[in-house]
């Protein structure tokens, strides 16, 4: 078994209100090896973003709530941990970008005395040291002519040097593990392109992993080794990027990817994409048995009552459906 | 003037500009002029697409604002079946907007969120002057399941539906009134993969049965591909290429069509693809660089791009660039 960075068994993430107690992430285990990418894809709701964020505690308690599983990180329980001892982790170990970087980052204060933050926290470095790291950070993720931008305030910047400025301080402590959420979602394609290239330039040298959370498949399988596909709340299938692409095994992953259309296969005669029928369930009217029975091509009977747990088909690759990996 | 019947345009924009001036001289700051579309042309021929692509900020929205005469044009011409628009008085404009509509990027943003589903379908036909009470109810129930909706849907509130729903009800609204042409700026961008698929194949349903022509906006280069005829490429307000659909992922004449076509992830292929990436961001448009305007980050450029516009020509039947190395 590969050395795993963080593992993540069974979690289960609640959150209470008005109608009752919602379940975003419904008992989901994995784990992030040393130096892999990892993704995780899933629509909107199906709870990627609530799993992520639960990694460092980050879900607001109440109303949210993890109501079970373990978060293992260098064999300590992440979940049990004592704030003053997951504050130490936070921006250090394990660093997070989010996806709209005008949002996360402070408007009110220039960069330099963002950047310095994590380095004054979480290293012994005097303001002045700080202050070069920072510079030398900025230069790291090409921001042009790094010092001057130190005195700017972050509505100076594009969006694209503003997600620079957040990948610059996400690793200035050298994290073992960057969590990426969506992190190209609010940028122009071009500059996207940047930030996955200037994201992967930052693994392969500092040998950090990366948790990946995406809606977008494409740029999974250029940059991930290995996917989990999310649906209302559960893992419904995870294996290597490219196999899992290639030959979907769970009638979801397959239905993501034929309704998405493929640049230079303009489909002939039939000018009709495949869709995925229905809407996207809500979280307090989840379907009984399987939650995607209501939208599945090959739904059976069963489906409809009992619920499929993920089970192992092939080398690496899991999933959690009936036909146990033959979608028709 | 043409006229309606022997024209095979429906839509001819000529030399359209739309600036922005902002700021201005209270304390002696220079004002702003942003050239948000800076002269650009072309046309839509009935029940065609075409698409119009380019990152935030090249003009794409204004563009179509500016068509609809939602925002005044600064200069230039918008030929709707021959008649200009800019010369319409705005009750000729206002019965001309029966055939014309537009659909927007969020519909949670678009639709009222105080009235129901029934109240905004029967607006355009209150507003028109068409239709009774128990027909406009009709209709609104016919619209609804022409989007693939229930009729018992129309008393519902929009909070009730998810992203996808009301997107269908915002077309449901464009379609009320059978226009001939519909703008739809960036109509999938914001809802789920999955649902995507599905506004898309309606858009193309109603094309077909109601012949309807799209201006469809949008950055998704894919989607773009397979829902639209013609495409043009802008960049900083002006339209840098224009082609079939076919020609222009076929065969990308600028090289920043060439660039927005390398990066995008291809989900069968891995990394062998080359890819052309473009260094730095998008110039602002209150200071475009002079010259092409793309020559900062273009990796072709040569000296005489700096200084040199280029003018869009047509380098082979119907497929127009805007490059002086790639003429």
């Amino acid at each position: 078994m590969v050395d795993s960075d963080l593992r993540v068994e069974n979690l289960k993430v609640t959150f209470s209100g008005r109608n009752g107690e919602l379940t975003a992430v419904d008992g989901i285990s994995y784990h992030l090896d040393a130096g892999e990418i990892l993704a995780i894809v899933g629509e909107s709701g199906c709870g990627k973003t609530v799993g992520a964020l639960s990694i460092l505690r980050l879900i607001p308690e109440p109303p949210g709530k993890i109501a079970q599983g373990s978060i293992t990180f260098n064999s300590r329980d992440l979940l049990q941990l004592p704030q003053r001892e997951l504050q130490k982790i936070r921006g250090n170990d394990i660093a997070m970008i989010f996806q709209d970087p005008m949002t996360s980052l402070n408007p009110v204060l220039t960069l330099g005395d963002q950047m310095m933050e994590p380095i004054l926290r979480h290293s012994r470095l005097t303001q002045k040291e700080a202050w070069q790291k920072a510079v030398e950070v900025l230069r790291s993720v090409e921001i042009p002519s790094p010092a001057e931008k130190m005195n700017q305030y972050p509505h100076q910047l594009s969006g694209g040097m503003r997600q620079r400025v957040m990948i610059g301080m996400a690793l200035t402590c050298s994290p073992k593990i960057l969590i990426a959420d969506e992190p190209t979602t609010a940028l122009d394609v071009l500059i996207q392109a940047q930030i996955m290239d200037l994201l992967q330039q930052s693994k392969e040298q500092t040998g950090m992993s990366i948790l990946l959370i995406t809606h977008d498949l494409g740029m999974v399988t250029e940059i991930a080794q290995r996917v989990i596909v999310m649906y209302a709340g559960k893992i419904v299938e995870s294996g290597p990027a490219k196999e899992l692409f290639q030959t979907p095994l769970h009638p979801y992953t397959l239905g993501l990817k034929n309704s998405v259309p493929k640049l230079g296969q303009k489909l002939g005669t039939s000018k009709r994409l495949v869709e995925i029928s229905g809407n996207v369930p809500s979280l307090n009217l989840l379907p009984s048995g399987c939650a995607f029975h209501p939208r599945c091509p090959s739904v059976m009977e069963r489906c409809k009552t009992e619920t499929p747990v993920l089970k192992k088909v092939g080398p690496g690759r899991e999933v959690s459906c009936w036909l146990e990996g033959n979608p028709t | 003037m043409t006229t309606p019947s022997s024209n095979p345009n429906l839509l001819e924009i000529k030399h359209l500009k739309k600036h922005f001036s902002s700021g201005g001289s209270f304390l002696g700051k220079p004002s702003l002029n942003v050239r948000a579309v800076d002269g650009i042309s072309f046309t839509l021929k009935a029940g065609e697409t075409l698409g119009l692509v380019g990152e935030s900020g090249c003009g794409k929205s204004t563009a179509a604002r500016a068509i609809l005469r939602l925002v005044e044009p600064t200069s230039g011409e918008v030929l709707y079946q021959g008649k200009n628009l800019a010369s319409l008085s705005q009750s000729a404009m206002q019965t001309l907007r029966q055939e014309m509509q537009i659909i927007f990027q969020d519909p949670s943003a678009s639709l009222n969120p105080r009235r129901r589903i029934e109240s905004i379908l029967e607006e355009p036909f209150i507003i028109h002057n068409i239709a009774d009470k128990p027909e406009r109810k009709e209709r609104v129930a016919r619209l609804l399941k022409k989007v693939g909706l229930a009729p018992e849907h129309a008393r519902r509130f929009p909070h009730e539906f998810s992203g996808g729903q009301l997107q269908r009800i915002a077309i449901a609204r464009a379609i009320a009134l059978n226009p001939r042409l519909i703008v739809a700026d960036e109509p999938v961008s914001s809802l789920d993969v999955s649902i995507q698929a599905q506004v898309i194949n309606l858009m193309q349903d109603l094309k077909e049965t109601m012949n309807i022509s799209y201006l469809f906006i949008s950055h998704d280069m894919a989607i773009v591909e397979h829902f639209s005829d013609r495409v043009a490429v802008m960049y900083l307000g002006k339209i840098v290429e224009m082609a079939t659909s076919e020609k222009l992922y076929r065969d990308p004449r600028h090289p920043y069509t060439e660039a927005l076509l390398s990066v995008i992830p291809k989900m069968e292929s891995g990394r062998e693809q080359q890819r052309h990436l473009i260094k730095g961001d998008i110039p602002s448009p209150a200071n475009p660089p002079g010259g092409c305007a793309f020559h900062t980050r273009c990796p072709i450029k040569e000296k005489q791009c700096e200084s040199t516009v280029p003018e869009l020509k047509e380098i082979a039947p119907g497929h127009f660039v805007a490059c002086l190395l790639r003429e």
